[in-house]
């Protein structure tokens, strides 16, 4: 008799999360629908728009390619952790607001998701390091320019006393 | 739907392999298997995750031979300082594939095993030379670069085996190496990409993109014309059409590809032999 099920326990924006879950259940379909944090989008299911991008052990991994039961004692971080609190944005997420990098907000958790490992990384990146690093997310609104502004606006915040 | 097993060592992996063989599919990266698996253009009846497999999540480095084990990560190979220097074309060609978020699932032996006719993996593979060591229900054996390439995504693997490490050779003292695609996007499949890798006068290229496998041509008298040698290797190619390019078109790609590629990996090689 084939197992279809399969429990899993892992961290999930800092909380335990035990759940009995279909093997074939991806992450993306996990976190939004039995967990409710739908933040995370799901665009493509083949891991080139980038939009169900999440954090996992603190590295960018895209959710709708990775099967839930694959998670099994990782600790997963999604957009909704960025905020410090619900009511203030981090600086990368205002940075995004001021620099009108914003218009429907589909690619926008994935790119912000993105920029957090980038700007963790490399306080003070070049437009180059930053298309590098913000590689793999699709934006459908807005042409990109405004989001790299975005990211080099959020440096300047981030690290005030680093660039150009 | 399929059962999900996650066996703790080779010897399982192995056994489940052979236990269900035509059925199962081994996962590792996943960034090529799930999107075929949500397409649903693939079907599984028993998926073998080999990612609690520690024997596997090795990478050797030596002044001969880089070894990479079956979980390793992409993002692993390209940050690797070693590897970057003994190993330049292999760090060149990893930042081609994907995507930051994709490289740091997925696998170099994934893109191995894949077979794709357009991998920069198999290209660079092709053109250092090398083998894959397979584990199966008859034990282990090793695949040669030349072998390992049958067809558009398939290999030489039999239904019970799994590849548990590649092998590339490492490039000799003064010789020098490239790896040159173009892709619609920055981190699209590639349109056609070349390998090369010289000593300085003879030398070989591997194309990727431009047929049902890498192809690879071993090209002499390039202190005399870089042209004329990739000129007798294009001249022999058949690349396909598709709606990303006409097979014209990858022919010509192949042609300034290769000659760039071949120009750069020249220019390496001396730069080595002088500074000796």
């Amino acid at each position: 008799m084939r197992s279809l099920t399969r429990q899993v326990t892992f961290r999930v924006n800092g909380e335990l999360v035990t759940a009995e879950v279909s093997v074939r259940c991806l992450l993306s379909d996990f976190l939004r629908g039995s967990l409710g944090l739908t933040g995370t989008h799901v665009g493509c299911e083949r891991g080139v728009c980038g939009s169900c991008t999440v954090l996992v052990d603190g590295e960018a991994h895209r959710s709708c390619l990775l099967l839930t039961v694959q998670v099994e004692g990782r600790s997963v971080a999604t957009i909704e952790s960025i905020a410090e609190t619900s009511a203030d944005l981090n600086p990368i997420q205002q940075a995004f607001r001021e620099a009108h990098a914003v218009q429907c907000g589909f690619c926008t958790p994935g790119f912000i998701i993105a920029a957090s490992v980038l700007l963790r990384e490399n306080a003070n990146p070049t437009d180059a390091e930053i298309i590098a690093g913000l590689a793999g997310h699709m934006c459908r609104c807005t042409g990109y320019q405004n989001i790299v502004r975005a990211v080099h606006l959020a440096a300047s915040k981030m690290y005030p006393q680093c660039g150009s | 739907m399929f059962a999900y097993h996650r066996p703790a060592s080779v010897a399982e992996a192995a056994s489940l392999m052979t236990q269900y063989g035509p059925e199962a599919r081994i996962i590792a990266g996943g960034q090529s298997l799930i999107p075929m698996m949500n397409a649903r253009s693939v079907s599984i009846g028993h998926l073998v995750d080999i990612n609690d497999v520690s024997e596997l999540g090795s990478m050797r480095v030596s002044p001969e031979a880089i070894r990479i084990g079956a979980t390793v990560r992409q993002r692993a190979v390209e940050r690797s300082e070693e590897v970057a220097r003994r190993c330049s074309i292999l760090h060149e060609a990893l930042r081609c594939i994907g995507s930051p978020a994709i490289r740091n699932r997925g696998t170099v032996v994934g893109c191995i095993a894949l077979a794709d006719p357009a991998g920069e993996i198999p290209a660079v593979f092709s053109a250092l030379g090398g083998t894959v060591a397979v584990r199966g229900a008859k034990g282990e054996r090793q695949i040669g670069n030349e072998d390992f390439f049958v067809g558009p995504f398939r290999s030489a693997l039999r239904a019970d085996e799994l590849v548990t490490e590649v092998r590339f050779n490492v490039p000799g003292p003064g010789v020098g190496t490239a790896f040159i695609e173009v892709s619609p996007r920055l981190h699209d499949r590639a349109t056609c990409g070349v390998a090369a890798v010289t000593d300085g006068t003879t030398g070989r290229l591997a194309f990727v993109g431009v047929g049902p496998t890498p192809v690879v041509f071993d090209v002499t008298g390039l202190s005399h014309s870089i042209s004329l040698a990739v000129t007798g290797c294009v001249a022999t190619l058949e690349p396909p059409g598709d709606i990303h390019a006409t097979g014209a078109y990858r022919r010509r790609l192949s042609y300034v590809l290769g000659v760039r590629a071949l120009e750069k990996a020249m220019r390496r090689s001396e730069a080595s032999r002088v500074s000796g």
